[in-house]
């Protein structure tokens, strides 16, 4: 990896920059709306392949978002299920050779500022603006830099949460096969990377899957928790 | 940074932590798959279970209801059919019992009957007997008187007529002639 481990520009539109981040997101976001599309259409009172898959995904969202939330607040379930699943999704990217767009502060950071909004918009929104705003007071006058800050510390650290794990994993993979790769040359002294087959596998299985599909719960997770100890 | 050089952005590897243009794309991004997800995804397939759901548990009460139906119409039955037999087995009863009474009845009149005609039967023949016995009485006094003359006329004695008469009606009397 010469120069670091940041995006790509692949193209530019008025001179703003396009990234490998960006593409891959459009990528992604294609596959899940044609999936959203075909998966929707027909449906039938016994569910049958894909349409019990998607049953159980959205069954799982709206309860993970009843419980987490209460029910007054299920309406919030399909922005938790388009975090989740565009998360998980895009943090399983690596898997398929692309570049996690959830690897780049950009992503993170536009993710964790619009659950940031929500939790201060829905929070006035349900308390009154001006019993919201006084809440920063409590328990007195003299902590509200202190509740500032601690609010302005949670867009920061969901997104350098998620931003970490992938952007760790990636490293490593990438790490991995080039140390895999210069092992096959200088044990067999061979320009083929051979040792780069099968190996990493066990990585990507940890890195991609299972951190990627947990960070993906847990920065959906917070986003509910946060918002609802908001509204309340 | 580059914002200046336009042409040679591309191909560029930004830094890792670096704020860029596609904070604002990823924005972007988000709310349109927001957008789409919410529609053709979440939307539909929540209301297509909820509507599903309710089917179902609209289907259970209606079976329930129905199972409940069935079964107060079958206690229903029964009973009505208990009953019936009841009523027959009353029937069949009653209808016995006149039976038996009718028989005993006819059994009673007819053994009236029959001792009626029995009576009737004796009554006639004790006065046919009677009478008989009269008719024999007067035709044997008859031919007595008719035998005594004829006898007479030959050769009879006042007091061998006399003995004579006396000794046959006594003979003839009760018992000989009942036989």
């Amino acid at each position: 990896m010469e120069g670091g481990f940041g995006p790509i520009v692949v193209f530019e539109i008025f001179g703003i920059p396009v990234t490998q981040t960006v593409t891959t997101t459009w990528f992604i976001m294609a596959i899940l709306i044609l999936y959203a599309y075909v998966a929707t259409r027909r449906m039938t009172t016994v569910p049958g392949g894909l349409q019990n898959i998607t049953e159980i995904l959205v069954d799982s969202i709206n309860g993970l978002t009843r419980q987490s939330m209460g029910d007054k607040n299920i309406g919030f379930a399909p922005y938790m299920g388009t975090l989740i699943i565009f998360v998980a999704v895009a943090n399983i990217a690596g898997l398929f050779g692309l570049r996690p767009p959830t690897a780049d502060v950009n992503t993170t950071f536009a993710l964790s500022i619009m659950t940031f909004i929500m939790i201060h918009f829905f929070g006035a929104k349900s308390q009154g603006t001006w019993n919201y705003l006084k809440g920063f007071t409590e328990p007195f006058t003299l902590l509200l830099p202190l509740n500032i800050m601690g609010e302005l510390a949670t867009p920061i650290s969901l997104a350098f949460r998620l931003f970490g794990n992938i952007v760790g994993g990636l490293i490593i993979v990438n790490l991995t096969y080039s140390a895999l790769g210069s092992l096959t040359t200088s044990l067999l002294g061979i320009s083929v990377p051979l040792f780069q087959v099968g190996i990493p596998a066990l990585i990507h299985v940890y890195f991609d899957l299972f951190a990627g599909v947990l960070q993906s719960f847990i920065f959906a997770m917070l986003t509910m928790v946060f918002i609802s100890i908001a509204i309340d | 940074m580059y914002l200046t050089s336009y042409a040679a952005l591309t191909g560029l590897k930004l830094g890792l932590v670096e704020p860029s243009w596609t904070f604002v794309f990823q924005i972007a991004n988000t709310l349109i798959l927001f957008w789409f997800l919410k529609r053709l995804l979440f939307k539909p397939v929540t209301e297509f279970m909820e509507k599903r759901q309710q089917t179902l548990a609209g289907s259970l009460e209606e079976a329930k209801t129905k199972n409940l139906d069935a079964e107060a119409l079958l206690a229903q039955y029964q009973e009505k059919l208990a009953q019936a037999r009841e009523e027959g087995q009353g029937i069949i009863k009653a209808m016995e019992k006149e039976a038996e009474e009718t028989a005993l009845k006819i059994k009673k009149e007819a053994q009236a009957e029959a001792k009626r005609i029995k009576d009737d039967a004796l009554l006639e023949i004790e006065r046919e007997k009677v009478k008989a016995i009269q008719s024999l009485k007067d035709e044997v006094a008859d031919m007595v008187v008719l035998a005594a003359s004829q006898v007479v006329e030959k050769e009879f004695s006042a007091d061998e007529h006399r003995a004579f008469i006396e000794k046959f009606i006594g003979e003839v009397g009760d018992t000989k002639w009942q036989n």
